[in-house]
């Protein structure tokens, strides 16, 4: 605020003094011009004519002279009135600045509680409070100003050269050198201004310009989340229970659509009835579709075929999870007398296996089960199909020293479901509770519009349509298929609801590059729960080596910035990365070497 | 000679002055917004932060040049007498400045390493954290900052752990009993690199033994495996050391029995 006033006061008092001195040249200057082309003017005139017409201008150049002289004079002699006067203008204009901003908070306020349809517009303002508000424009001022104040002294030095070469050609026509050096300065008031804002940008990413705490400082992304009790308000109970679950009846319908996948699950199925295939492999990020698209896959599946689907659960514990799962699939718990009976086998099995990460800790003991889990996939037979699910990151991570590529005979990673297909899953889940999504048009994207609509890339009616195309393509990019983020995301982009019709708009996502100056120790942290999907207090203390107090202290501040979750299931407290944030910070410990894989 | 002190002025010697200020500031400025960079951007780290030397340079050789020619208006011919009257005096006086200045030019150009680079010179092993035209610097595992004179790279050798990229390999030396079960101890070393979160497991693990006399006969395990970030070194080697110990301790390996030599 401070800054904003000083930057006020200077700016304008020097203007105005500068505008004030070439109105004083320019008017001198032309009541010479004047005088000569008058008397030029009226040289057809008979003498007699003449000389009352010479003698009425010739009065007026000299009184004009004699006015912008002693204005001249007045301005030299007035300074400081000068300055008090731009002092009060500057106070009529900040005092009017304030009651504008006072009014229009207060009017949010009525507004906010009269009409809950406007509450998307005016949630960002209700939250900031005026101490909030000021502090992020002395901030996002700050460097602009001193932009401006350059170009103040860039002003101040013309002047003074003028002063001093004030018998130079270019000096003497104020009307060119006027418009000349108003060109050059408001191409450097430009410039300036811009180098200032991107100074300020390029400070802020290299961390130059330290904002305190956390991301609360960062005052050009600071995106404010809607907590869940707000977005209760907004969006429609059915809506947001059909965007949380998905049940069984409604996969098919929803993921019939992806016809990517067909074709290579098919031709996967084929092989293995040829008995040229034996184990599949889906690897895909959490909430990708992996064990959607094997539901989907078990339906494809010939009948009389025996299935056993095993759904690795992170709350068993994990140093027997191998034993158990060779009882389930043989009735057997050692390894050979596995191998042995699926070889023995004559009947056609087809064993699933979700999850399959959860069979891997990154412990000296579990290794090994892991590796013998691979050894009996590998010798079990060509009557057995193994269908098996992972973790995107944990297949990275496992690929590197386990024969895993070498095992499956067939892999799919998927991620390569496109926008349209996910704009479809979303138009269909709304669809399928009564409800239609709309695009809130703002102004920009209007005007954008408009100009492709001139160009004829579209057309009026299909205005709507593009805006939601380009709606889900940016929620895509950010998310990339993560579906839970999808949600998330899209849940909080509702505006409004209004005859059953879902007006969204713009997706606001969270910055989390505040972490880029955390400690190792909250890096180490996050890339072992990434590794593993999600994993117990216990066990972080064991992988990472660290007391489990020091453990605690990094565990809460990352739970309290939403960025770690806490999952329970039965008497096991385990963390996992919030599903919103996994993308982000994933490229995070890329950027910082520690997903070196 | 006398031209030359014609030349200088009061003015000129304050735009001299005033020139060496502002070049040593641009520089530290171009320095710092290049380091934050590399710690912003880990992964290229050693990359970004190759080019503080050279930045440095160009903007050294920019003021000398812009001092001389610009400021100072030092003639062709001025150069010349001043290049044969002192240069041989001079050459002796300055014999080493003139020694790290050439080795400063061949770590900037030959790039036997860069800053951020694990090396060891002489006696000494760590991380260059600066480069500049006369020295650079060194900081150790003990968080001592060594200033070694860049002509020691002419006379000296020069070994790198990691050229240029983050990972490095270290060797961990474990003693055990010489009655330790081999195999078991292999295992446990495998085990322990894949288990330890500063792993670099994209090259080969690899482990060697040895029969040793140290007092009483041991065996020395050396485990040489890849750490994904050489600031890791110690941290790795002392996480690789405990779980070794750790899991042959599990498994009752590590009981000494007795020994008759």
């Amino acid at each position: 605020m401070i800054s904003r006033l000083f930057s006020h006061i200077e700016y304008y008092i020097l203007y105005v003094k500068y505008f004030l001195l070439y109105a004083v040249s320019f008017l001198k200057f032309h009541m010479s011009i004047i005088y000569e082309q008058s008397i030029s003017q009226i040289s057809y005139l008979t003498n007699e004519l003449q000389q009352p017409v010479i003698h009425l201008i010739a009065l007026f150049k000299q009184n004009a002279s004699i006015i912008t002289a002693r204005f001249h004079i007045f301005l030299k002699a007035n300074k400081t009135v000068i300055l008090i006067g731009s002092a009060a203008y500057l106070g009529i204009y900040v005092f009017g600045y304030l009651i504008i901003f006072t009014i229009r908070h207060a009017r949010y306020k009525v507004l906010l509680k009269k009409n809950t349809l406007i509450f998307s517009l005016v949630k960002k303002i209700k939250k900031q409070s005026f101490k909030q508000v000021f502090k992020k424009e002395f901030y996002t001022n700050l460097l602009t100003n001193i932009g401006r104040f350059i170009t103040n002294l860039i002003t101040e030095i013309l002047l003074s050269i003028e002063n001093k070469y004030g018998n130079l050609k270019i000096f003497r026509e104020p009307g060119y050198s006027f418009e000349l050096f108003s060109r050059i300065f408001f191409v450097i008031i430009k410039v300036t201004d811009i180098f200032a804002i991107l100074l300020e940008k390029g400070l802020i990413a290299l961390k130059v310009l330290k904002p305190k705490g956390t991301d609360q400082g960062l005052f050009l992304t600071t995106i404010e989340e809607t907590d869940d009790k707000q977005l209760q308000r907004v969006i429609p109970e059915e809506l947001q229970h059909e965007f949380h679950l998905t049940g069984d009846k409604q996969l098919n319908e929803y993921m019939d659509f992806v016809n990517a996948y067909k074709k290579p699950l098919l031709t996967a199925i084929t092989k293995w009835k040829e008995k040229s295939l034996s184990s599949m492999l889906f690897v895909g990020k959490k909430g990708s579709g992996k064990s959607a698209l094997i539901d989907l896959l078990m339906q494809r599946i010939p009948r009389g075929t025996e299935i056993v689907k095993i759904l690795f659960e992170p709350d068993e514990f994990r140093k027997n999870i191998f034993n158990e799962t060779l009882i389930k699939i043989t009735g057997t718990g050692t390894l050979e007398k596995a191998v042995e009976t699926l070889k023995a086998r004559e009947k056609e099995l087809v064993v699933i296996l979700d999850n399959i990460h959860f069979l891997f800790f990154k412990d000296q003991s579990n290794i090994k089960a892991f590796l013998s889990f691979l050894s009996l996939i590998g010798n079990a037979g060509g009557n057995i199909l193994w269908i098996a699910t992972i973790n995107e990151h944990s297949y990275k991570f496992i690929s590197q020293f386990m024969p895993v590529n070498d095992t499956f005979d067939f892999k799919i990673s998927i991620n390569f479901m496109k926008t349209k297909d996910i704009k479809n899953i979303f138009i269909n889940k709304a669809e399928h509770c009564g409800f239609s999504i709309y695009p809130r048009l703002t102004e920009n994207q209007v005007k954008l519009a408009k100009k492709k609509i001139k160009k004829g890339e579209i057309s009026y009616a299909d205005l709507p349509n593009y805006i939601l195309n380009e709606y889900f393509g940016k929620l895509v990019d950010k998310c990339e298929n993560v579906f839970p983020a999808l949600y998330h995301h899209f849940l909080r982009s509702i505006s409004y609801v209004r005859n059953k019709r879902v007006y969204i708009s713009e997706v606001n996502f969270r910055d989390l590059s505040f972490i880029q100056d955390f400690s190792n120790e909250y890096f180490l942290i996050l890339t072992a729960v990434l590794i593993h999907e999600i994993l117990t207090l216990d066990e972080l203390v064991f992988l990472l080596g660290m007391n489990i107090e020091r453990l605690n202290v990094y565990t809460s501040f990352l739970l309290k910035q939403k960025i770690l979750e806490k999952y329970e299931t039965g008497e096991k407290t385990f963390y996992r990365i919030n599903p919103v944030y996994t993308i982000q910070i994933s490229s995070i410990l890329k950027g910082k070497n520690y997903f070196y894989f | 000679m006398k031209n030359i002190l014609k030349e200088i002025t009061y003015n000129r010697i304050l735009s001299t002055i005033l020139i060496i200020f502002l070049t040593y500031i641009v520089g530290k400025i171009i320095s710092a917004i290049l380091k934050k960079l590399a710690e912003k951007y880990s992964q290229k780290r050693i990359q970004i932060k190759g080019f503080i030397p050279i930045s440095k340079l160009v903007i050294y050789t920019t003021a000398i040049l812009f001092i001389s020619f610009g400021v100072l208006h030092i003639s062709k011919d001025t150069l010349t007498a001043l290049g044969l009257s002192l240069g041989v005096a001079l050459g002796f006086a300055f014999q080493d400045i003139i020694g790290n200045l050439f080795g400063g030019i061949i770590i900037i150009f030959v790039k036997p390493f860069t800053i951020g680079d694990k090396i060891k010179i002489g006696s000494h092993y760590g991380e260059v954290t600066d480069i500049s035209i006369r020295r650079f610097v060194l900081v150790t595992s003990d968080d001592n900052a060594i200033t070694v004179p860049n002509k020691t790279i002419l006379t000296e050798k020069v070994s790198n752990a990691n050229s240029g990229e983050l990972n490095c390999q270290v060797v961990t030396e474990i003693y055990l009993p010489y009655t330790i079960d081999i195999e078991a101890a292999e295992q446990a070393g495998y085990e322990a690199v894949y288990a330890s979160p500063y792993s670099y497991l994209k090259k080969s693990v690899s482990m060697a033994f040895e029969s040793t006399l140290n007092e009483v006969p041991v065996i020395k395990m050396k485990v040489k495996a890849y750490v994904f970030d050489h600031r890791f070194e110690v941290k790795f080697s002392s996480d690789i050391t405990k779980r070794v110990i750790s899991i042959l301790s599990e498994t009752g390996s590590l009981t000494v029995k007795s020994f008759s030599p």
